[in-house]
């Protein structure tokens, strides 16, 4: 099957904690991941998100590390989303490099020595049979 | 007599080479060129016939104030605003046209909207009494709300809708508070309340679901199969439900309400829904009869009468309000 020129989609439902892992796109120029996130009533006002710029996909296909090239709906640490209320919730995407077109599975690795805030979710399945096809 | 249809295309030619002056002087040479350049071959003859046939009044002609200018040799209208190629309209059909130019605002804030408010606008400018559309105010005004969340995905919504493209998107549940990844094989596009759903097979719920658009998010087209619609499921969707979301995958059912004077007075003038009987008694009050799939929009449109309105039949709607708290009709 001829995979060039194609973006393939995923519809995944990865947690961690509140953070949902929803859909994932790949073609040949970037990885999107995307993600929703319902705050809690752990913090007074919902709290705040953002993410490291050195978060990265790594994946069972390849030793590479699929650095962060860019993000959409959510800010890169130092700064900082704020919410406000315990009802919030949002919606953001995250692009890497692209990652192999074959079956694999990946990780997402916001710090490699998280804590439990941290957007870390491991062992996504992607198989190319499962995935559907975007139509342009 | 009636116009042949090779005299109307000349008739038209002529109308617009004489319209277009700015850009060509209207000679003689030059109508039977264009002419030529859209294949009629026609002598100077024939088109001083046309002309002198679009001089009559209709219906032999058009009416047309053309005139020849010796001095400048060329032809011109008279009457500067003249054309064949317009379509003409009264004040009447102007002020039409110009009312329901606001409705189109008001309703259709779509590219497509956007297309058919420029054609009415064309059709508009050709009209002998200019309608100056900003100087005015409507006298029809409908409710504008502001621009919803989600209103952005419309253009794309409908395209899938109509030539049947599956979309994949993000929705999220107020309710649940949760997100969910959905392929959507939508049907149609519905308005309700000033919200707007979209109305599909959703794989995700191996069913037929609506979404509002306030709540999707980042839709795409997918390249698969499209899972046509049942035409009488979308019908029903359509035409026997108040609101959007059902309580019941049933067929339509009666469903019977009592309401008090002042409410049947209210509902007697703005009817629920198409199927309303209305049975009033001495006092004023009344049973009312709807034969619809129960909703949630029914559920809160009898809890906004309070007192004035409540549920008789069937028994498990009754049931159903009476277990439920006030919120969790919301939708």
């Amino acid at each position: 099957m001829n995979l060039e020129d194609k973006t393939l989609v995923w519809h995944v439902n990865a947690n961690r904690l509140n953070l949902q892992l929803l859909r994932v796109m790949l073609n040949e120029r970037t990885t999107r991941l995307d993600f929703g996130y319902q705050t809690t009533d752990y913090y007074i006002r919902g709290g705040w998100i953002n993410i490291y710029p050195e978060t990265h996909l790594v994946t069972s296909a390849s030793s590479r590390k699929m650095r962060m090239q860019d993000q959409q709906g959510i800010v890169t640490a130092p700064d900082k989303f704020h919410f406000k209320s315990r009802a919030d919730w949002h919606f953001f995407s995250l692009f890497f490099a692209p990652l192999p077109m074959q079956d694999q599975l990946i990780s997402l690795v916001e710090s490699e020595d998280p804590d439990f805030t941290n957007f870390n979710i491991g062992n996504i399945e992607l198989k190319i049979e499962a995935a559907f096809r975007l139509r342009l | 007599m009636p116009i042949s249809k090779n005299a109307m295309r000349r008739c038209m030619i002529i109308d617009q080479v004489i319209t277009e002056r700015h850009y060509y002087k209207p000679t003689m040479q030059r109508i039977v060129d264009v002419c030529r350049q859209q294949g009629i071959d026609v002598s100077p003859e024939t088109i001083q016939k046309d002309i002198s046939m679009m001089k009559k009044a209709r219906p032999n002609g058009f009416g047309a104030p053309i005139k020849f200018d010796f001095q400048q040799q060329e032809y011109l209208y008279t009457d500067t605003n003249f054309t064949i190629n317009g379509v003409k309209l009264t004040p009447e059909d102007a002020s039409v046209l110009a009312e329901s130019l606001v409705l189109i605002k008001c309703m259709l804030r779509t590219e497509l909207g956007d297309k058919l408010r420029h054609a009415m606008e064309k059709v508009l400018s050709t009209s002998l009494e200019e309608v100056d559309l900003n100087e005015r105010y409507p006298i029809l005004k409908t409710m504008e709300p502001p621009q919803s969340r989600g209103y952005e995905f419309m253009d794309l919504i409908l395209h899938c809708c109509k030539v049947g493209i599956p979309l994949s998107f993000i929705h999220y549940s107020y309710k649940n508070e949760r997100f969910k990844s959905i392929v959507l094989h939508p049907y149609v596009v519905r308005e309700f309340d000033n919200r707007w759903y979209v109305y599909g097979f959703s794989e995700s719920h191996d069913g037929l679901r609506s979404f509002g658009l306030d709540r999707i998010y980042e839709p795409i087209k997918l390249d698969r199969t499209f899972r046509k619609g049942v035409p009488k499921h979308i019908l029903s969707f359509l035409n026997n439900m108040y609101g959007v979301f059902s309580l019941t995958n049933e067929e339509p059912m009666p469903v019977v309400l009592r309401a008090d004077r002042l409410t049947t007075k209210f509902l007697s003038a703005y009817p629920i829904h198409d199927s309303q009987v209305v049975e009033k008694y001495d006092s004023g009050s009344s049973r009312i009869t709807l034969i619809l799939i129960p909703t949630m929009e029914l559920i809160q449109l009898v809890r906004s009468y309070g007192h004035g309105l409540r549920v008789l039949e069937p028994t498990w709607l009754v049931e159903l309000i009476r277990n439920k708290k006030n919120n969790e009709f919301r939708r």
